[in-house]
């Protein structure tokens, strides 16, 4: 392996982790919001989705 | 009341959230477009932007798991516990990434990925550690028990911390010491700049992590308390 795919291959997990960690947590957000509002009936609107 | 509310902590989270993006976008050019390649390791070195600050944010996640563990032994606090909760799993993420690109990097200098090194074998402890801790919070179901070993486990675990700084100080190791010391700084003007910047640049992807997650827990605690209402209700 030649010095650039070491460095591509570092900085290609690191940040494709933390970008699939993020959607992860924005479509959990949703889901717990729409689950929230679901429960409250009309109370859920200050709950909903960004 | 309610509904502005969310709404100001949206736009502050969204917020911090470009701010983020930002930071960790001029980082990228710092690291490669600015700052200079290593004499003895050359352009490879440029991981360093990258493996120091995910290790530090893995410390400081650890921290707050520390200050919430306690915090919520002190007063029961159910929020503490979902700040501990929430920051542990970003930890483990951090403190994976921090082997993976440490051992990307250690490749090409030491030539090999893996060694059982005093730093790298105190790391992989510390996410077994929270890896471990994660599981508990799985397994068990009753909320005050699970938040109550949780914090037991938060407490105890952060020991490892200050063990790996120091690892590098007290054995023989194949790591280098840390580049910035009390006694000075190792490295030239220009490579300073580029890992300060990334600090604050991945410090802020934590804090930005952290909301959201911190978020999720409390609409699931919510979620929970209005289905154990409804379940009463019927």
């Amino acid at each position: 392996m030649s010095n650039l795919a070491y460095i591509v291959a570092a900085y290609g997990i690191t940040l494709g982790s933390l970008a699939v960690y993020g959607f992860l947590l924005w479509s959990q957000l949703r889901q717990a919001e729409r689950d929230v509002a679901a429960l409250s009936g009309g109370e859920g609107e200050g709950y909903g989705h960004q | 009341m309610k509904t502005a509310g969310t709404m100001i902590g949206r736009t502050l989270a969204n917020g911090l959230g470009i701010l983020a993006l930002l930071s960790v976008l001029i980082g990228l050019y710092l690291a490669f477009c600015y700052a200079p390649p290593d004499a003895l390791q050359g352009d490879v070195q440029r991981i360093m932007y990258i493996h120091v600050p995910t290790a530090w944010v893995a410390f400081l996640a650890f921290f707050v798991v520390f200050v919430a563990s306690i915090v919520y032994l002190w007063t029961r606090a159910p929020e503490s516990d979902r700040l501990a909760a929430a920051s542990a799993e970003i930890g483990v993420l951090f403190t994976a990434l921090t082997l993976i690109d440490g051992s990307i990097w250690g490749k090409p200098t030491w030539g090999t990925w893996w060694t059982w090194d005093a730093r790298l074998t105190t790391t992989a402890i510390l996410l077994v550690i929270y890896v471990g801790y994660l599981m508990l919070r799985s397994f068990v179901e009753e909320p005050e028990q699970r938040a109550r070993l949780a914090a037991l486990v938060g407490i105890v675990g952060f020991i490892d911390v200050p063990i790996i700084y120091m690892s590098v100080l007290w054995f023989r190791t194949l790591h280098q010491p840390p580049s910035i010391q009390r006694g000075g700084v190792a490295m030239p003007d220009e490579m300073l700049l580029t890992l300060l910047f990334n600090f604050g640049a991945y410090t802020l992807v934590y804090f930005f992590f952290l909301v959201k997650r911190v978020r999720i827990e409390s609409l699931r605690a919510i979620g929970d308390a209005l289905m154990a209402a409804k379940v009463r209700h019927e």
